[in-house]
């Protein structure tokens, strides 16, 4: 039975929205210390003096801990996800706590243990500190001037990466082009901004040397190598634990500096020790900014010849967390789906005195689609032609998949042209077209505004050529253990977390379908370093696609035990025994209860469970007829196409979005409940991107936008009821021929979004929308004549 | 650690003694209303009084209507504006500001006007709506009590007319305001945030000489009273409305425009009229309404 039709609910959802959940901060062991964090008052500053006394006087205080301390305790900080010459950066050193000089304004500098929270903070209130201020470098745009022949002298020591892809001979497509634009985008800081901000507790055990730690994560064996490597402990030593997670969305993978300070401090006090991020911590961090400068030669007919992009990455101070990676997956995602034949991708990628940039939901790759959709739409109202035809002539036609993209990413599926058309109909495109331009008035204008998204997934962000010393990447496994006991009870133990969305039931769903088991009869594991088989935790969209695909192999090869056994009991072939309803059924018409085959087994003296563990890993098809080597790519794309429709009041500048449909591959559907809900979260998160949110600092780098008061999402009240459709066209690269939905959405809906703004803005004569997001101040801009923010 | 101590006073001469108690030894107290601002403060470490002052059991959180005034006591929360019966026929401009405070049914109940009237921030609901109706505010100290307008009372941004062994005691709403037709208009820029600019509008009742109350919130550091030229409300159109603010707001002092991270005060400034006239504009409609 195709898994996709049982219906299977989600089971814990009323211990989520009933309160009951256990989250980190729910942990209260006996004799619990709090930490708090000591942070930099300075974007760039070499320290002086660090008074740590004071601190400790505080009543409660236990310990305070500063860089040099510290480095007595702790290696250096290893690079996540491997080292960064893979994407062609520098590599440096980095320290838990600096020693001798701050980068950013929130960088931590010292932490303070306490008996409560009230005591650590007010102890972190009284370490203080003397500066010599060092010149603080907060705006990267200065890189654009004269990016073609390189960054000045005197700036180079910002740049952490050069990243160039390249395809065909765009100076020539240029020299000989019948149509040309250059346009410029900006796309801003934005946040994770979470429900649960980062959390954990550490627990040391001196009898036992070991370390345990409840973090609310998003990769638990990728936390215990490095904590393993910087505390230097055995892996072993190590215990990863996740509770329930409030939302993850990139922010909690491994990298932060409280991961190896907490741990380090209950060693240091015999003591469990918690950190819980406060919400202002939580806002420090950010992604996604990027300037563009782009250049596009184009035909009569809107065919795109040639795109150059000159593109500066602030990444913040350098980190060890993958955050900084994104850059290259921004520029590695260049032409998204369309099918241009001279690219010329320079990336610049730079490091600044603000905070660093952590992992946010589309890792990149929501930049380029917003540019790539800005400059279809643009393309057409030049030639005065509809945006859905521009699209349909450039768009990578089905039969030209596998697609190699410049950058060496591998398109491996899809079926653009057909998901374009599906949602336009869906949306009722043609009417909403006319109607937008009927609409409305002097106080209300109205717009339609499309996109089409592509979002490479599945792992393999480091591509590329693959020549002479460059070291070549491998696809990285997931597994699973299944196993069901002498009552019948199937156990599902997995390498992938789940950061709240539920893949725990697409998990339970895929087994209880090998296994002919219901939900009831099924347990998923997921999150304990000591008792799961080894996974990436939830990164990548997926957890179900590969993920999933262990729990199949290893439950298909426990349903096969199950099978044998039925059948030797019969005496019948065990191909002809059915695992369906929680039993065997034989071809006589007989059935043994799951429960009963178990106890047989188990009576046999065949251990007391039935078990097995497999793994598995993606595949990368190549296109036929390649002659170049490849790194491994991203095993699979998903692909949607997005409408949206807005009125913007032209009076005050504020936009309503009044629907945004999808029409979305992620190959073989495996949960549509679980898959929508994905979309749903991505598709708000997109939304937000385009009106509302925007990490702010002030002139000196501190942070300005502390709470959801100035840091603003988009909510329930403000977001239409999404329209969402499916159009699967299966991968060949993974077992089940599902794709991911965990980072669709968020790059298409705020193209679309964008681009119907812009439509309504233009028939007001407003210059092009080109910095983002499009607040109620800038679309009042806008409307004034201005193309830059107020 | 930092300790405090917390006092509930009975009265509110026994919140004035308590804060001067607190003074003469050099305490910080920290006055709690409602706490939807103040408990969030000292739960993150912002504040450290070495006093808490609770107002909880002052028992000024009654609305009492007589013949010419209806007087809310300063702990009256949002969620009794929005119930109370008096609040709905005489006051609806007073109902209408309650249903749009941003959180939810908590934050409704615990919030009180008093407690946004002493926060006194620029960009929040109250300070416009209680200067637009004329509202009198009472307040307690050591010496006695004193009353203060309402427009006399907001001196600067998070700057009440308070001194720091004062509480505020109850707003006084004139009958002159009472049963008057009423708009009142928002912008705000993600449903999740305080405001950046609101309207309080009152036009005359019936054929009254009364003038038009039209106040601005979040265009000054303090609301804004705009003064409108006496007219039939009908011909109170765009144009008219938006000169009429453009020219108070002209003749504001640039430091005492409000900008914040929500917004500057250039987009303050540029939208005041039209948000000025949308709550005229609902005022009017009322009226016809009523008719």
């Amino acid at each position: 039975m195709p898994a996709s039709t049982m219906s299977f609910p989600k089971i814990d959802a009323f211990s989520f929205v009933g309160g009951e959940a256990r989250y980190v901060d729910d942990l209260r062991p006996p004799a619990l210390l709090h930490m708090a964090v000591v942070r930099s008052t300075r974007a760039h500053a070499r320290i002086m003096h660090l008074d740590t006394a004071a601190a400790m006087g505080v009543p409660g205080v236990v310990r305070v801990l500063a860089g040099p301390e510290v480095a007595t305790h702790l290696q250096p900080l290893p690079y996540s996800f491997g080292d960064p010459q893979l994407l062609g950066g520098r590599r440096r050193r980095f320290d838990a706590l600096p020693v001798d000089e701050v980068r950013y304004v929130g960088e931590p500098i010292a932490v303070v243990a306490a008996e409560n929270v009230r005591a650590a903070l007010a102890g972190a209130a009284a370490v203080t500190a003397e500066y010599a201020d060092l010149p603080a470098f907060l705006d990267a745009r200065v890189f654009l001037d004269g990016q073609a022949s390189g960054p000045p002298e005197e700036l180079r020591s910002h740049v952490v990466a050069e990243n160039r892809f390249s395809s065909g001979d765009a100076a020539a497509a240029f020299a000989a082009a019948e149509h040309q634009l250059r346009l410029s985008f900006s796309m801003q800081r934005s946040s994770a901004a979470p429900i649960e901000p980062r959390g954990y507790l550490a627990s040391w055990d001196e009898s036992t040397g070991r370390l345990t730690v409840h973090a609310s994560h998003q990769q638990p064996f990728q936390l215990r190598e490095q904590l393993a490597q910087v505390m230097g402990l055995a892996e072993e030593a190590v215990r990863i634990v996740v509770p329930r997670v409030g939302g993850a969305f990139g922010l909690k993978m491994t990298g932060p500096v409280e991961e190896p300070l907490v741990c380090l401090m209950s060693r240091l006090c015999q003591r469990p020790v918690k950190w819980i991020e406060s919400r202002a911590e939580c806002f420090l961090g950010g992604g996604r900014e990027q300037y563009h400068d782009v250049r596009v030669a184009f035909d009569g007919s809107g065919r795109v010849q040639a795109i150059r992009d000159d593109l500066v990455v602030p990444i913040g101070a350098e980190s060890p967390a993958p955050g900084w990676r994104q850059a290259f997956v921004s520029a590695a995602t260049f032409p998204t789906a369309y099918d241009v034949p001279n690219v010329e991708i320079r990336s610049l990628v730079v490091a600044t005195n603000e905070p660093p940039w952590h992992s946010i939901r589309g890792f990149g790759k929501e930049g380029p689609v917003l540019v790539m959709e800005r400059v279809m739409d643009l393309v057409a109202r030049q030639l005065g032609r509809d945006p859905a035809d521009v699209r349909r002539t450039n768009l990578v036609p089905r039969e030209a998949i596998p697609h190699r993209m410049p950058s060496g990413y591998l398109i491996d599926s899809g079926d653009f042209h057909a998901v374009l058309d599906e949602a336009l109909a869906l949306a009722d495109y043609e009417r909403l077209r006319v109607q937008v331009r009927t609409a409305g008035g002097p106080d209300l204008l109205e717009g339609v505004g499309m996109a089409f998204e592509v979002v490479p997934e599945g792992g393999g962000h480091a591509a590329g050529r693959l020549t002479a010393g460059v070291a070549p990447t491998a696809a990285a496994p997931e597994s699973a253990t299944v196993c069901i006991d002498a009552s019948g009870h199937v156990q599902v133990l997995s390498g992938v977390t789940n950061p709240g969305g539920g893949n725990d039931t697409a998990l339970a769903l895929l087994a209880a379908a090998e296994l002919g088991a219901s939900r009831s009869m099924v347990t998923v594991v997921q999150g304990d370093t000591d008792r799961c088989p080894p996974g990436t935790g939830n990164a990548s969209s997926r957890a179900t696609s590969v993920g999933g695909a262990a729990v199949v192999l290893a439950a298909r090869e426990v349903a096969g035990e199950l099978r044998r056994s039925a059948a030797a009991m019969a005496g019948v072939p065990a191909e002809q025994v059915v695992l369906r309803d929680g039993a065997a059924h034989l071809p006589a018409g007989e059935e043994v209860s799951l429960a009963e085959l178990c106890r047989g087994i188990v009576a046999e003296g065949r251990g007391s469970s039935l078990s097995a563990t497999r793994s598995y890993q993606p595949k990368n098809l190549h296109p036929g007829g390649e002659t170049d080597v490849y790194r491994y790519s991203y095993p699979y794309f998903s692909s949607g196409g997005y409408v949206a429709r807005v009125a913007v009041d032209p009076r005050t500048g504020t936009v309503v979005l009044r629907g945004l449909t999808v029409v979305h591959d992620c190959g073989r559907v495996i949960d549509e409940v679980l898959v929508e809900g994905q979309l749903q979260g991505a598709m708000a998160m997109g939304v937000g991107l385009a009106l509302l949110e925007s990490w702010q600092a002030d002139p000196y780098g501190a942070l300005t936008t502390r709470s959801f008061k100035e840091y603003l999402v988009a909510r329930a009240p403000e977001l239409p009821s999404f329209t969402i459709g499916h159009h699967a066209v299966p991968t060949p690269n993974t077992l089940l021929g599902s794709k991911g939905a965990g980072e669709s959405g968020v790059g298409g809906a705020l193209a679309a979004v964008v681009n119907a703004v812009d439509d309504a803005l233009s028939r007001a004569g407003a210059p092009p929308a080109t910095t983002f997001p499009l607040d109620p101040p800038r679309v009042l801009a806008l409307l004034a004549g201005g193309g830059e923010a107020p | 650690m930092s300790r405090c101590r917390v006092t509930f006073p009975g009265s509110p001469a026994d919140a004035a003694a308590a804060l001067l108690r607190i003074a003469e030894q050099g305490g910080r107290p920290l006055v709690i209303g409602g706490g939807t601002l103040a408990v969030p403060w000292l739960s993150q470490g912002l504040v450290a009084p070495t006093d808490v002052v609770d107002l909880g059991r002052l028992a000024t959180d009654r609305i009492e209507e007589s013949a010419e005034t209806v007087r809310i006591g300063a702990m009256v929360s949002y969620q009794q504006l929005i119930e109370s019966r008096v609040v709905a026929a005489r006051l609806p401009l007073l109902q209408r500001m309650a249903r749009g405070i941003t959180g939810g049914i908590q934050i409704r109940n615990q919030a009180t006007l008093g407690g946004a009237a002493c926060a006194a921030r620029p960009y929040s609901d109250a300070p416009g709506v209680l200067v637009a109706l004329q509202v009198t505010m009472a307040v307690e100290g050591s010496t006695g009590r004193r009353n203060v307008p309402a427009q006399d009372f907001f001196v600067g941004p998070e700057r009440p007319a308070l001194s720091a062994t004062e509480v505020l005691v109850d707003m006084a709403v004139p009958g002159s305001v009472l049963d008057r037709p009423s708009g009142y208009y928002k912008l705000k820029l993600g449903e999740s945030s305080w405001p950046v600019v609101t309207a309080a509008c009152l036009l005359p009742r019936g054929d009254d000489q009364q003038g038009c109350n039209l106040v601005l919130g979040g265009v000054g550091d303090v609301p804004l009273v705009v003064p409108v030229p006496q007219a039939d409300p009908g011909e109170l159109d765009r144009a008219r409305v938006s000169r009429a603010v453009a020219e108070r707001v002209e003749a504001l002092p640039p430091d005492r425009l409000w900008g914040d991270v929500r917004a500057d005060r250039d987009y303050r400034r540029r939208v005041a009229g039209e948000v000025a006239y949308r709550a005229v504009r609902r005022a009017v409609e009322s009226r016809e309404g009523a008719r």
